[in-house]
């Protein structure tokens, strides 16, 4: 670029002279129009961010994973915050999360969906679906998948990607489930089996659904009054949770039975609760399934209306915000 | 896991995810005993001796589905039994199988005594009256059949 300010030797000219060049205002017009209206910003590449005081901000470019990116740095050397990335736009509400689905795709193995997360801040992508091969996984457990963000850029690869049976929780200022340490934001979770190999599951926006359901409970000694029980769900989002459950009855020498199941916080007797599953035949397996509510601590409340053989398994539940796509 | 037996039979009556101190409190009122296990199928299991066992597995076979109802015509039950843990879908390698000498097996509610040879017995099955016969483990506390066979007498 070649250096536009007045130099020692050259006369002051101002606007519309007859027959010199304006020197004068050559470099304000660079970025501004003739009424003083700017027409753009270039901004150089910093090295660093540049030092705020308190009551300013600024705007710069600095390079991030190779190329020129725009940030903004808030008053008193406050978090900088990267606003492009590779040509898009690198900022999104707090919690954003698009995309970045994943599915099971062979034993052990995760994919997920191209897609945008927000961590602690930058606006990662995954810019095309991704496998993931996962090994000696814990048994019978929920596990947490996470998104570390790049140690540079934004884009995610399949080494950002973790399972962890560390149960996240939820950061109010993040709007995300978050690891102890604000660097990795959950994106959902997966249950494994007796073998420590991952459950199949469908992921479908707001819905994790297993396909094998989780039993939660199977007694031939069922309680017959209302009474509190884990519902299965993984630690970090239990509470107050849409759950979809099913269930079986069965008794024999009586013509019919039920299994009733409510709001875990219920207090009625039985009144709140809706019928799960409900034999018809003497002898004959009743099953059914049902929408219901799980309380702060994960439970939801049945009761058997005799004893009978009752089996209660957890098909899936609805994804709190944060998760949910 | 939470599992409930009855320490007078060995039984492995419940099994639930936990924590639900109300289902343990009710399970325990109803003089079951109550403790944290492994997450196991609650029909393989019990806990005869006081100590999470894996049921005998016993798997019943017929050769026939449907005899003549005329107390002459037979059906031939293959009983096959193992008496080693196992888990689903493999069984382990090791130990090797110790196998039971015999097993009793019920017809129609009624229980005999199946010899077993490395094993594997035979159980005849005849009947005078039409009707459906269930033939299951007669212990179902000690062996799980996944709900035994029925046969047709006609």
């Amino acid at each position: 670029m070649s250096d536009l300010r007045i130099q020692y030797d050259e006369e002051m000219v101002g606007a519309s002279h007859p027959t010199k060049d304006d020197t004068l205002n050559r470099l304000a017009l660079v970025e501004a129009d003739t009424d003083g209206h700017g027409t753009q910003r270039f901004l150089k590449v910093r090295a660093s961010a540049p030092a705020t005081a308190a009551g300013e901000g600024v705007l710069y470019a600095k390079t991030a994973g190779g190329a020129a990116e725009l940030f903004y740095r808030g008053e008193d050397d406050g978090q900088e915050v990267q606003l492009t990335a590779a040509g898009l736009a690198a900022a999104a509400p707090p919690g954003f999360l698009s995309g970045l689905a994943p599915s099971l795709s062979a034993v052990n193995q995760l994919t997920l969906s191209g897609g945008a997360v927000d961590i602690a801040g930058a606006l990662c992508r995954l810019e095309e679906a991704a496998a993931k091969d996962f090994s000696s996984l814990a048994a019978d457990a929920w596990l947490y998948l996470m998104a570390a963000a790049p140690a540079s850029g934004v884009v995610l690869g399949v080494g950002n990607l973790s399972l962890t049976a560390t149960a996240p929780a939820w950061d109010h200022g993040l709007a995300g489930y978050y690891d102890a340490g604000k660097t990795s934001r959950c994106l959902g979770a997966v249950r494994t089996d007796g073998d420590g190999d991952i459950l199949p599951f469908i992921c479908d926006g707001g819905w994790f659904m297993l396909a094998d359901a989780l039993e939660i409970l199977s007694t031939t000694s069922p309680a017959t009054t209302m009474t509190a029980l884990s519902a299965g769900l993984p630690a970090a989002f239990q509470a107050n949770r849409l759950v979809s459950l099913q269930g079986y009855i069965q008794k024999s020498g009586v013509a019919s039975a039920g299994l009733l199941v409510g709001h875990g916080d219920t207090t009625q007797s039985s009144g709140a609760a809706l019928t799960l599953a409900r034999q018809a035949v003497d002898g004959q397996d009743g099953g059914g399934q049902g929408l219901y509510f799980s309380n702060a601590s994960g439970q939801v409340k049945y009761l058997a209306t005799s004893e009978a053989a009752a089996i209660i398994h957890l098909r899936g539940f609805r994804l709190p915000a944060g998760l949910a796509r | 896991m939470i599992h409930a037996y009855d320490p007078a039979t060995g039984d492995l009556r419940g099994v639930c995810q936990g924590p639900s101190p109300e289902q343990a409190a009710d399970w325990q009122a109803k003089g079951l005993t109550v403790l944290l296990g492994p997450a196991v199928s609650r029909e393989r299991y019990n806990y005869l001796g006081g100590e999470l066992t894996a049921k005998l597995l016993l798997t019943l076979t017929a050769d026939r589905a449907v005899i003549a109802a005329d107390g002459q015509d037979q059906a031939v039950v293959t009983v096959t039994a193992a008496s080693t843990g196992w888990s689903d879908p493999e069984p382990p390698a090791e130990p090797e199988p110790l196998y039971p000498a015999s097993v009793a097996v019920a017809v129609d509610g009624v229980g005999q005594e199946v010899a077993l040879t490395q094993g594997q017995g035979t159980l005849a099955v005849a009947a005078a009256q039409p009707g459906r016969l269930s033939v299951r483990a007669a212990d179902q506390v000690a062996a799980y059949d996944a709900g035994g066979l029925e046969i047709e007498a006609r």
